[in-house]
């Protein structure tokens, strides 16, 4: 799901790093204005950076592709703004260390992940409250399969959108409709992931959730 | 140590000694002005440079192949997309697959920069030290708090691999198995993730305030950053500015054949 080099216009890559970092700038000022404490942000995000890379080593093959966790759902609820530095960081380790995206596409990627990340948190928030039983699992649900349906349908649509010059346009919305489809699977099993996660940590440890 | 070996070390020293923060930002550039080639007459260009900048690293080949293996997937995808999809002539037919001429040329040109691209990416990387690296990135205007995400993530890789290897071992050893089906399976995953998760959030705030303990952020040590600028060699400077020339020709090129 992350863009290689050389797939995008440089344009599209400069627009990628002044997104990427304004949300950066927006992510961190907002972070310190809800804690004070900063080791605590460092280390958590440090963490799910390390848990984002660690992720992408898990290969599900969904012919003709093999896809992996994101995580941008989980990385959302358990961070909120501070998502957004952290994929930004696992993302940069992800390209350094196996070639997974690249660097001059590391602000597009880092936009589609973290934007998607952010947007789960938002919906997360908005549907939580104190919901017993299985109603207590949607919120995680839908913030775990917003995550990946995001981060696909963002990357589709700038990788369909930026790189053919002349292809049909029925063809491109039919291949973005097609890429999102090819991760439906991926998106529910995160969404059922996220969910339970998210379920235990309210009984165990309610205060790591954002 | 053969003739062969020591070339290559002696390659590898070229590109260590250079700044890293003069050699991050001018390979990076030249990465975006690869990226901003569109022209063909001009794709004969990227191989040349990387293949320059790929010799003289030092780099094993072995290494750049298997950093290929990622892309190379996403680029076969993408290709048959645009060879099959693209407008204008048919160059022949496969059963009801019509291979159109502009986007073979559009793949093949997609192919090279990609290629090339991360070739100067895999340089830049490999032959960037990583003593004194968040220094230098802190130099470079990276945001503190980003390089110290950056720094603990490195560290924490390893550990949070080391915690679940260990963690499923103990599971094993209690009798919890996980089960075929797939409920059975997130009853076990589950919990042993989230209490991974809540392991490494406080391990590694103690890893953090340790690290700032021992003076991590706050000393002036040799590798930190410098109130004093260094006046960069005179090595340095040249590779500075031979970088950025390859960069201002493949620019200036592409903008000139355009607009002719």
């Amino acid at each position: 799901m992350h863009i290689p080099d050389g797939m995008l216009p440089a344009e599209v890559c400069i627009a990628g790093y002044a997104g990427t970092a304004f949300l950066a700038w927006l992510s961190v000022k907002k972070a310190k204005s809800t804690t004070e404490d900063s080791a605590r942000v460092v280390s958590r995000a440090s963490v799910m950076a390390a848990a984002f890379f660690v992720v992408s080593w898990v290969h599900i093959p969904i012919p003709p592709v093999s896809v992996h966790p994101v995580l941008a759902g989980l990385m959302g609820i358990l961070l909120g703004w501070i998502s957004f530095p952290a994929i930004l960081v696992g993302l940069f380790f992800q390209a350094a260390m196996f070639g997974h995206g690249g660097f001059t596409t590391l602000g597009v990627n880092a936009l589609t992940m973290g934007g998607a990340a952010l947007l789960a948190w938002g919906a997360f928030r908005l549907l939580k409250g104190n919901e017993k039983g299985v109603k207590s699992l949607i919120p995680g649900f839908v913030a775990g399969l917003t995550g990946v349906v995001l981060a696909v349908v963002f990357t589709g649509s700038i990788l369909i959108l930026t790189i053919p010059e002349h292809i049909d346009a029925g063809v491109e919305f039919s291949s973005i409709l097609a890429m999102a489809a090819a991760h439906l699977p991926l998106a529910l099993a995160e969404g059922v992931f996220t969910a339970l996660v998210a379920r235990f940590l309210l009984k165990v440890r309610p205060d790591v959730l954002a | 140590m053969c003739w062969h070996e020591m070339l290559t070390n002696y390659r590898m020293k070229l590109f260590e000694d250079w700044d890293t923060t003069l050699k991050v930002p001018s390979l990076f550039l030249l990465m975006m002005s690869m990226a901003f080639i569109r022209d063909q007459r001009l794709m004969f260009l990227l191989p040349s440079i990387a293949a320059i900048l790929f010799t003289t690293s030092g780099i094993k080949l072995s290494l750049l192949l298997s950093r290929f293996r990622a892309p190379v997937l996403f680029l076969l995808f993408v290709s048959v997309f645009l060879i099959l999809f693209s407008e204008g002539e048919t160059l022949f037919r496969i059963g009801p697959f019509a291979l159109k001429s502009r986007g073979v040329t559009l793949a093949l040109n997609t192919s090279v920069r990609v290629l090339c691209i991360i070739t100067v990416g895999i340089v830049m990387v490999n032959t960037t030290p990583l003593a004194g690296l968040s220094g230098k990135l802190q130099k470079m205007r990276i945001p503190k708090i980003l390089v110290d995400i950056g720094i603990l993530t490195g560290r924490y890789i390893m550990v949070i691999g080391e915690d679940f290897r260990k963690m499923r071992a103990s599971r094993k050893l209690r009798g919890y198995v996980p089960g075929k089906s797939i409920s059975q399976r997130f009853r076990v995953i589950v919990p042993t993730a989230a209490t991974l998760l809540l392991r490494g959030f406080q391990q590694s705030e103690m890893v953090f305030n340790a690290m700032h303990m021992r003076g991590y952020g706050n000393t002036v040590s040799s590798t930190a950053v410098s109130d004093q600028p260094e006046r960069p060699s005179r090595f340095n400077m040249i590779m500075f500015f031979s970088t950025l020339a390859m960069s201002a020709v493949l620019i200036v090129l592409e903008v000139s054949l355009e607009a002719g």
